[in-house]
């Protein structure tokens, strides 16, 4: 099968050295694990609240297959969009290099986006951390303007995001040094 | 009026979502086996998932395999008399 292995994309060029290969902070995924978890638990509960009007249907020689196949399909539905939000996790990345920053982004299933930016066009970064629970856990967005784009490059829900500001602002200083020295 | 259809006719609509369920894990494997990137990891995430299906395909048949298919499901429809 083809592979995009994403570190060798990211070395194409010779000098090229990765900084840093970043994901979505850990909390969400937690956060999305504990959602299709109560979505695992609940024919569970279901079952002991509803113990005793259930006792006549799973006794029914019509009712007890029609159930069984409705829990059947609910348990496998659930399982793929467990995986589907856990594969929108892990493949959701933030490549920074010493010369680019990549965003390679998985959209459910069927979608997948890819884009770079060189570091030597970012004008201004700016971060933020809002609400309550990117506050607690100390995660939040990074927000970088180009010259000449319009729309704004954006890691999302990135753990320490000043800090990957402060390092994005730093290496992007660098590279336009190193453009000047080379042009 | 009664109608009477063998049990296995609920087969068919399991079947047809079961179909469109398998067409959704060649897709979710085949995206982590494309774009991973790191190997160990998306092997075991690959292997989990795998032994969850396993694991739901499994219950799922012992379940539904000592159901008698066979046996006739009878719907009876009263159609009214109208009053005028």
């Amino acid at each position: 099968m083809h592979n995009i292995h994403l570190k060798k994309l990211i070395h194409q060029k010779g000098y090229e050295k990765i900084e840093r290969v970043m994901r979505r902070d850990k909390i969400i995924l937690l956060a999305n694990l504990f959602f299709y978890f109560i979505l695992f638990l609940i024919p569970v509960v279901l079952y002991f609240i509803f113990q005793s009007y259930l006792q006549d249907i799973l006794i029914h020689n019509i009712w007890r297959p029609v159930l069984i196949i409705v829990t059947s399909i609910y348990y496998f539905s659930t399982w793929i969009f467990f995986f589907a939000a856990f594969l929108d996790y892990y493949l959701d990345t933030w490549i920074i290099t010493n010369d680019r920053l990549l965003n390679v982004e998985q959209e459910g299933v069927f979608a997948r986006t890819m884009a770079e930016l060189d570091l030597y066009k970012i004008q201004d970064a700016t971060s933020d951390s809002r609400g309550i629970l990117p506050y607690l856990f100390g995660y939040g967005n990074v927000h970088i303007q180009t010259a000449g784009q319009a729309k704004k490059f954006e890691l999302e829900q990135v753990p320490t995001p000043h800090e990957v500001r402060k390092l994005i602002m730093d290496l992007a200083e660098e590279d336009r040094k190193f453009h000047k020295n080379n042009s | 009026m009664q109608l009477s259809f063998p049990l296995s006719v609920f087969l068919i609509p399991y079947l047809v979502i079961l179909l469109v369920i398998v067409f959704f894990i060649f897709f979710t494997v085949r995206n982590l086996s494309r774009y991973r990137t790191e190997n160990t990891f998306s092997f075991i995430a690959l292997f989990l998932f795998v032994v969850g299906i396993i694991i739901i395909s499994y219950v799922s048949y012992n379940y539904l395999s000592p159901i008698n298919w066979r046996e006739p499901v009878d719907i009876g429809l009263q159609l009214g008399r109208g009053n005028f």
